[in-house]
């Protein structure tokens, strides 16, 4: 029961720290890009460019952490082997 | 509240639904866990990227037989695709390029189509699975490293021992980062196709339904974005693997 338990804190974690590491690195590298824009505005395509390069760079490393928590979902019983073990370990 | 009527009550509570159908699931055949022998054989993808496949050369067929120095219709729109992805790789390949076009065209038209064929109704993408796209990846590994000895011949493999005395430090780490190139390739694909897929699934579950009756179509925000995503991991994969082979191709001048 706790090992499930640990597998579905594990999930969340993973995909709350993931998110929060991308929206970190994309806000950063967006930021420098419209800053870029602002200073030259003939520049913008180029750097539009680069931006969504760079932003889907960065949002692969999140996109891994969203696979592991897919295949830890996968490790979840589904709900009525929960129950059925829920019941065996309360004696109900 | 008894735990028996719980129980029953657990059973009668709807599934989540993880996946659209598509029109293979009319069809009776399990699409994902056939198994031939021993190994789980999945369907969908061998059946959707081959119609993929099928589609871009009838049409390239169909557009091209009867060329003419000057381009009419679809052949025009072929020759406007072309010239566009020539000149998206020349900054990168420079005078290589006409050699290395027909590939790298090829792989970011058939990523594409296969990216878009989802949002089709009743179509599946082949790339969110990890099959298909691992399979890409390879492709493009061994034709930079096979392209990276043709080249250079077998000093091509001396930028992994560059500084000789460093080289059992540095020989794991390049090593280990040589791997992950396809293994981020495939994972990249398949991980942004399975979100899209996922979340086009869990927000048609979710519809809101006006008197009862009349639905409101939520997830046709979630369509575009899956649109402009698709788009953008096709060219991403195509600039890395064309990144790829620029530095395979290259002289090696220092590390």
């Amino acid at each position: 029961m706790l090992y499930l338990g640990l597998i579905g804190l594990g999930i969340g974690l993973a995909i709350g720290m993931a998110a929060l590491g991308g929206g970190a690195g994309i806000g950063r590298a967006v930021s420098s890009a419209l800053e870029g824009t602002a200073r030259q505005p003939e520049a913008a395509g180029n750097l539009r460019t680069t931006l969504i390069i760079g932003a889907a760079l960065i949002e692969a490393l999140t996109i891994y952490a969203l696979v592991i928590g897919i295949i830890l979902m996968g490790k979840l019983p589904s709900p009525q082997m929960a129950l059925e073990m829920f019941k065996a370990t309360t004696g109900n | 509240m008894s735990t028996e009527s719980h129980g029953e009550k657990a059973e009668a509570a709807q599934e989540i639904i993880l996946e659209l159908p598509s029109f293979l699931d009319f069809t009776g055949i399990d699409m994902h866990h056939t198994y031939f022998g021993f190994t789980p054989h999945q369907w969908m993808p061998i059946i959707m990227s081959s119609l993929v496949g099928l589609l871009l050369v009838g049409f390239s067929l169909w557009a091209t037989r009867r060329m003419e120095k000057i381009p009419r219709g679809s052949q025009a729109f072929l020759e406007i695709v072309v010239e566009a992805l020539y000149d998206f790789l020349y900054e990168m390949l420079g005078k290589n390029t006409a050699r290395y076009l027909p590939f790298l065209g090829t792989i970011f038209l058939y990523i594409i189509i296969m990216n878009l064929w989802g949002l089709i109704p009743m179509m599946h993408s082949p790339t969110n699975t990890i099959n298909t796209t691992l399979a890409l990846a390879i492709a493009v590994f061994f034709m930079y490293n096979i392209e990276g000895i043709r080249v250079h011949g077998v000093s091509y493999f001396k930028h992994f021992v560059d500084p000789l005395w460093l080289s059992p430090l540095m020989l794991p780490i390049h090593l280990i980062g040589e791997v992950a190139r396809p293994a981020s390739l495939s994972i990249r694909l398949f991980g942004n196709l399975t979100g899209e897929d996922l979340t086009l699934a869990l927000l048609v579950g979710l519809t809101p339904f006006v008197f009862g009756v009349i639905p409101i179509p939520i997830h046709l925000v979630m369509v575009f974005m899956a649109l402009l995503f698709s788009t953008i991991q096709a060219v991403v994969f195509t600039l890395l693997s064309t990144i790829y082979l620029s530095l395979a191709i290259e002289e090696h001048e220092s590390h």
